[in-house]
């Protein structure tokens, strides 16, 4: 059994697709991180941090290719499995409770 | 997927991005990009766009790379998980094996070296631990509850503790002792089997409930039993060890029954004992046992003086079983309180000055060996072993070293498996695997030496045609420590180059060599050998130097006579059925044979020969105080005319044994100068007389005295000495000498031609040369210095090696910055002290923890070195001296070539 703790850049990933929702894709979730955390992320860095959490069972990628005389792109759409549900859970309480009581003097940094 | 309006160094990335990522991802994350690629265009104009797209592609490259591993092992898992995991493995190793297999024919010589140092450390871990556990380790064979044995020792006092006690203690023993179950005695003597020739064999003579007491069961036939030794009149029936009942006898079922000859008695084979069983006078090994006493026939052992009813003729060892019910503290009690009422009983019992002797009891395990002996041999083999370990230890290292450059080597190829999807556990298990080739192969390297090492040792034979029977074999446990210990070292120096080389993540490997991460671990690690391998050798020259000082100390001794050339062998006149009337006249027929022979020049006769084997009975008493009741015990030989001037035994004043002195005329004594000083201190010795009490009591008239040397050993004191003539004092068996020109073969021959043996004679030793028997006196420091030196200059060899290879490698790493220093005006000679320095440091490092390792170490020796102090420093000065000389060779060699590099080339290549 793995533990179900989060890497950092994996859990910015997690929870950018949970803020975006089912079928949130690589661009989507790209700029979502870039948006929030104001750092500026590898596209490939990306797809292999999606790559190694679908392995890890915490979410399902499901390719879906342009409808035919559409323009656009191929996209890869992402799905938290309930795994991955818990493992975000786990790695956000941990980091709740670690800040806990830290919010006075530190919550706005 | 092109895009036509891109520039040129966006499709390349592109590509080279493409390139990198596992098709899985491929199309999304190129679509992704340009999907950003191409609003930035529209927001920020074409060349921000472009600078983002280059970032965006850099940084990329490398997370695509390891990306690729994990969807190695996502669509590994889905498509080929019902594949056999077994099967795979065993695939995959099949495959590392060729590779290694392959590899080695492609460096056929640095494989060469590392697979033959690795088998001759390993041949010489493993013959030394069967010797080892030969002589100290292993249990002995076919004894029954060895616990509630024990051995029953005589303390002489100024004798070694654990002396052999006399026979008829051993019945005063058996008579009075209520907590033994059974007392049997032992001795070990050569006899002579067949005729013939005859051929030499180490016999235990015991008591018949020998086999009773402990156990030994027979393998074929019986062993003896009560009935054989009735008192004093001991059947003539013999139990074959099985080595030589195998040898001999070709593993015959027939023997049983069978009569063979022993000393020229007829002897009837009952049994035959299990192998392997050990002597009592461990680490030899019976080839035959005969009931005690039955060697000599009943004349004869009236004759024989003491052996078995004198108390000062101390021959026998006492093993006794206690009964159940008695404690060993029990036994041990007893056993004094029977030694302190002997002592009252007997004056044998006491010394002159009051002291008196007593009885030991140790038990069985710690006197598989004399315990007086233990502490030496325990000394010797575990030095032994040290060494032979030190010189594994070098062989590991050197391994390990090559393996950490070759690993070095193969981190871009590493680097690569790993991106390609390769699992970290699988590279090791690779590394490991292609190190389980050379590993095999230096086994079987040094199980053929460990074999051949021990044949040679069971099967040496000294001279005189007495073999040595050993109890020495690579037998099962040999071979299991011996592969454990290959498996050992091929694990260790495996597997800690694999994991050091596969820790680093791939990325940095793929770097260029010189900026590697994990640089400077392997190259301290090839350091560390270095010095280890400088420390190791240094122990074992140093090691090695002493046995030689020592060795040539001892040939250089004073003697006190010269035994060059003579060729010696023996005669038995008892065999003949002589009286001593028709032994002599055979003598002086013999003699004239001999001297007509062109080849001799010198003839003489002894009853025995200083410094031999041959010492036959040549213990008397002497009373120069015809008051006194016992006197000391003085060693002497029986001599003819002209021995004394053949050996060149130096005489100060009177005159030798001459041919005046026959039966009849006063008997004569030639004394040495020792002997002078004991009884007649400050007065003229010649013409002084003495008693001995050797048949009867004898006077003896002093006619010359000669300078003192060295008569029973080379370390004896110097101790009181004296010849007598032979033809007054005619032994049973003599010694025929012969010298002259010529080489020693030619008087062998004379002699095998000349001395004809009668019907059932034993000749005790085939002709031979003086010199090999006294070169058996130093046979254990020839051997060990042997070892030690061979050990050193391997270890020398290996190190200088490692030197060589740790100061090239520092070249080539520092090459960029001597180049530097070069192109900044340094001198070649400035450039080359400084990577000579660098190999020198490595090896006085070494030097340091060699030092501090051998000294201490070589404390163990004392007592094998003869005239050389443990810390002799002229023997760690040499081989101080011989490893830096290596040292400065193996850095000059590569420092050379530094020096010699073009600083542009250098430079470029980085």
């Amino acid at each position: 059994m793995k533990r179900p703790f989060l890497a950092e850049f994996e859990l910015y990933v997690m929870l950018a697709i949970a803020r975006l929702g089912d079928g949130a894709y690589g661009a989507e979730i790209r700029r979502e991180i870039e948006s929030r955390t104001g750092r500026s992320v590898a596209v490939g860095a990306l797809y292999t941090t999606l790559a190694r959490l679908a392995e890890k069972g915490y979410l399902r990628q499901q390719v879906r290719e342009p409808e035919p005389g559409e323009r656009g792109r191929p996209r890869k759409l992402c799905t938290l499995t309930a795994g991955g549900e818990r493992a975000l859970q786990t790695t956000t309480n941990a980091l709740r409770n670690m800040m806990d009581g830290l919010e006075p003097a530190r919550g706005g940094a | 997927m092109t895009r036509s309006n891109d520039g040129a160094v966006v499709r390349w990335l592109r590509s080279l991005l493409a390139r990198a990522l596992h098709e899985e991802d491929r199309a999304v994350v190129l679509a992704d990009l340009d999907e950003e690629l191409d609003e930035r265009r529209l927001e920020h104009g074409e060349g921000a766009a472009a600078r983002w797209y280059v970032g965006q592609a850099f940084r990329s490259v490398l997370p695509a790379l390891r990306g690729r591993r994990v969807w190695n092992r996502v669509t590994r898992k889905t498509s080929q998980r019902d594949r056999q995991t077994l099967v795979s493995w065993f695939e995959s190793a099949l495959g590392d094996f060729r590779r290694s297999t392959r590899d080695a024919a492609r460096r056929p010589l640095s494989m060469i070296v590392t697979v033959v140092s690795l088998g001759l450390g390993i041949g010489a871990v493993t013959a030394t631990y069967s010797i080892v556990d030969g002589l100290l380790l292993s249990p002995p064979v076919g004894l029954r509850a060895p616990e509630q044995i024990a051995s029953i020792y005589t303390h002489e006092p100024g004798e070694r503790r654990h002396g052999t006690s006399s026979y008829l203690d051993f019945e005063d023993l058996r008579r009075y002792l209520t907590g033994a179950e059974e007392l049997a005695a032992v001795t070990v003597r050569s006899v002579a089997l067949g005729e013939n020739p005859a051929r030499p064999l180490l016999a235990e003579e015991v008591s018949a409930n020998y086999f009773e007491l402990t156990g030994i069961p027979a393998a074929r036939g019986r062993v003896f039993s009560s009935s054989d030794s009735a008192p004093r009149a001991p059947a003539r029936v013999a139990v074959l060890g099985h080595d030589l009942w195998r040898d001999a006898f070709g593993a015959d079922e027939g023997v049983l029954g069978q009569e063979i000859l022993l000393d020229g008695h007829h002897y009837t084979v009952i049994g035959v004992a299990p192998p392997s069983v050990r002597s009592r006078r461990a680490p030899l090994e019976p080839q035959i046992w005969v009931p005690l006493g039955s060697l000599e026939s009943p004349e004869e052992r009236a004759v024989a003086r003491g052996r078995f009813d004198q108390r000062g003729e101390r021959a026998f060892l006492i093993l006794a079983r206690r009964s159940e019910a008695t404690s060993f503290e029990h036994l041990r009690a007893e056993v004094e309180a029977i030694g302190e009422e002997l002592a009252k009983q007997h004056a044998e019992w006491r010394s002159q000055d009051g002291e008196t002797r007593t009885l030991v009891t140790v038990s069985e395990k710690a006197s598989r060996i004399n315990p007086d002996a233990r502490g030496l041999l325990t000394a010797i083999a575990s030095f032994l072993l040290g060494a032979t370990g030190a010189v594994l230890l070098i062989a590991c290292s050197n391994v390990a070293s090559l393996l950490l450059a070759r690993t070095a080597a193969r981190r871009k190829e590493l680097a690569l498996r790993l991106s390609l999807g390769a699992s970290r556990m699988r590279l090791i298990a690779m590394l490991v695997t292609e190190n389980l080739v050379p590993t095999l192969a230096s086994s079987a390297i040094g199980l053929g030496v460990a074999h051949g090492v021990t044949h040679a040792l069971r099967s040496a034979t000294l001279p005189g045609g007495f073999s040595l029977p050993l109890d020495v074999r690579v037998d099962t446990s040999v071979v299991l420590v011996m592969l454990g210990v290959a498996l050992a070292s091929s694990l260790a120096f495996g597997l800690l180059p694999a994991l050091a080389a596969t820790r680093t993540d791939q990325t940095s490997l793929m770097r260029p060599e010189g900026a590697a991460a994990g640089r400077p671990r392997l190259f301290q690690a090839r350091s560390l050998t270095v010095v280890v391998q400088c420390a190791a050798s240094l122990v074992l020259v140093a090691g090695a130097t002493l046995f030689l000082r020592s060795l040539h100390n001892s040939t250089a001794l004073d003697l006190g006579f010269d035994a060059r050339g003579v060729t010696l062998a023996t005669k038995s006149l008892d065999a003949e059925g002589f009286t001593e009337e028709q032994g002599l006249a055979y003598l002086d027929r013999l003699e004239q044979r001999l001297r007509a022979r062109p080849d001799v020049t010198e003839v003489a006769m002894s009853r025995g020969i200083e410094l031999t084997l041959l010492q036959l009975g040549s213990e008397v008493e002497v009373l120069a105080d015809p008051n006194r009741e016992a006197g000391d015990v003085v060693f002497h030989n029986a001599v003819s005319p002209g021995y004394l001037e053949m050996l060149s035994f130096a005489l100060q004043r009177g005159r030798t044994i001459e041919k005046q002195d026959v039966p009849g005329s006063p008997r004569v004594a030639v004394i040495n100068q020792a002997f002078a000083e004991r009884y007649w201190p400050g007065r003229e010795p010649l013409g002084q007389t003495f008693q001995t009490n050797s048949d009867d009591v004898q006077t003896l008239t002093v006619v010359g005295v000669t300078g003192t040397g060295k008569y029973l050993d080379f370390d004896d004191e110097p101790a009181p000495y004296f010849w007598t003539a032979l033809s007054q004092d005619v032994p049973g068996q003599v010694a025929v000498l012969v010298n002259g020109p010529g080489a020693p073969a030619a008087r062998m021959q004379v002699l095998r031609e000349e001395i004809r043996l009668a019907a059932g004679e034993v000749q005790r030793m085939a002709p031979s040369t003086f010199e090999s028997h006294l070169s058996l006196q130093f046979a254990h420091l020839r051997i060990a210095s042997t070892l030690l030196g061979f050990g050193g200059a391997f270890g020398l060899f290996l190190a200088a090696i490692g030197i060589y290879g740790v100061v090239a490698l520092a070249i080539t790493r520092r090459s960029k910055e001597m180049a530097i220093r070069a192109a900044l005006g340094a001198s070649r000679g400035k450039l080359f002290r400084t990577v000579l320095v660098f190999g020198l440091r490595l090896a006085s490092l070494g030097l340091v923890v060699g030092l501090g390792l051998a000294i201490p170490g070589a404390q163990a020796l004392r007592t094998v070195l003869a005239g050389v102090s443990p810390t002799d420093p002229l023997a760690f000065l040499a081989a101080t001296l011989v490893l830096l000389a290596t040292a400065l060779v193996a850095s000059a060699l590569p420092a050379r070539r530094i020096s010699a590099v073009a600083p542009m080339k250098a430079l470029r290549e980085e």
